[in-house]
């Protein structure tokens, strides 16, 4: 997928059964974002450490003027965290009032994921990694972790 | 948020902005050499401001500024690089509660964005009130 420094638009509309999912990916794995909550995608760059701050929230950035806090999806995932690579980006997110920056490995594509084709996490699955996860799916025969931002924040405020 | 003009101060790694209505004097220092007594009889204690803010400052030799602050009972001086020049009042953005909650200290009233780059404000009352009780 090109870069673009705004969300992509959806590669095709999806159907009412359908609900479109910013593909990311982090580490070898790859998870979807609701398309809903994805607000903009530009590349990475340096955050501003906040002294006293958890690993999790490496720093603040400035997006379009308005300071925002950067969540390493990595560690939120509970994987070792790793320097920033070409394909790295930032993702800006909205859940309710919290704006919020996502650092991920990569962004892929923008695709309508069939809701009867998502399952519950399966249960062999780490329990920190499924909690952070409202459904499974598949996305080019990989497995494609949904991700529940509303838990994200939740467990970042909690003390991920 | 406004605290009135902001000085921008540079430690070995970072820079940082204080609200000038925070700060008693600003001093021109040597190194090691502790800022002339104030007259009041506090006691005075020196720390490097920027390794108290990143672990990664291991400090820097050489000429430093003083930024000191009087408390109740005691006068803390805490050391930078250089204090470079006073900032207009900025709109001082709040961290947000995602963040500010998870601070292990409550160091930072905001950032102010300088050449598209977020630049912390520190509340350097705070910070000094925490060295002078030891707790850092």
């Amino acid at each position: 997928m090109a870069d673009t420094s705004q969300a992509p638009s959806a590669t095709s509309k999806p159907t009412s059964g359908e609900r479109d999912h910013l593909v990311i990916r982090v580490g070898a794995e790859l998870y979807a974002l609701a398309g809903t909550c994805v607000r903009e995608i530009a590349r990475w760059r340096v955050p501003t450490p906040v002294p006293g701050a958890p690993a999790v929230i490496p720093g603040i950035i400035s997006q379009r003027g308005v300071v925002l806090p950067v969540v390493d999806l990595r560690l939120a995932l509970s994987m070792p965290a790793t320097p920033p690579e070409r394909s790295t980006r930032l993702v800006v997110v909205q859940h309710e009032a919290t704006d919020l920056v996502l650092l991920v490995d990569g962004v892929l594509d923008f695709i309508p994921v069939a809701v009867a084709a998502m399952a519950q996490p399966p249960a062999a699955l780490d329990a920190a990694r499924a909690r952070l996860l409202t459904a499974v799916a598949r996305h080019d025969d990989q497995p494609l972790g949904v991700l529940n931002l509303a838990v994200i924040i939740a467990a970042v405020r909690e003390g991920l | 948020m406004s605290t009135g003009l902001l000085l921008e101060v540079h430690t070995a790694t970072r820079r940082y902005l204080v609200p000038q209505n925070q700060l008693d004097r600003l001093t021109l220092m040597v190194a090691d050499q502790a800022p002339a007594p104030t007259g009041r009889s506090t006691a005075l204690i020196s720390r490097d401001l920027g390794p108290l803010l990143d672990p990664h400052d291991l400090g820097l030799p050489g000429r430093r500024h003083a930024l000191t602050v009087e408390l109740r009972r005691r006068t803390v001086a805490l050391l930078v690089e250089r204090a470079e020049r006073l900032a207009p009042p900025g709109a001082i953005q709040p961290l947000g509660a995602l963040l500010a909650r998870r601070l292990t200290w409550p160091w930072v009233l905001g950032a102010v964005v300088i050449d598209d780059l977020p630049v912390l404000v520190l509340d350097l009352r705070r910070i000094a009130a925490d060295v002078a009780l030891g707790v850092v």
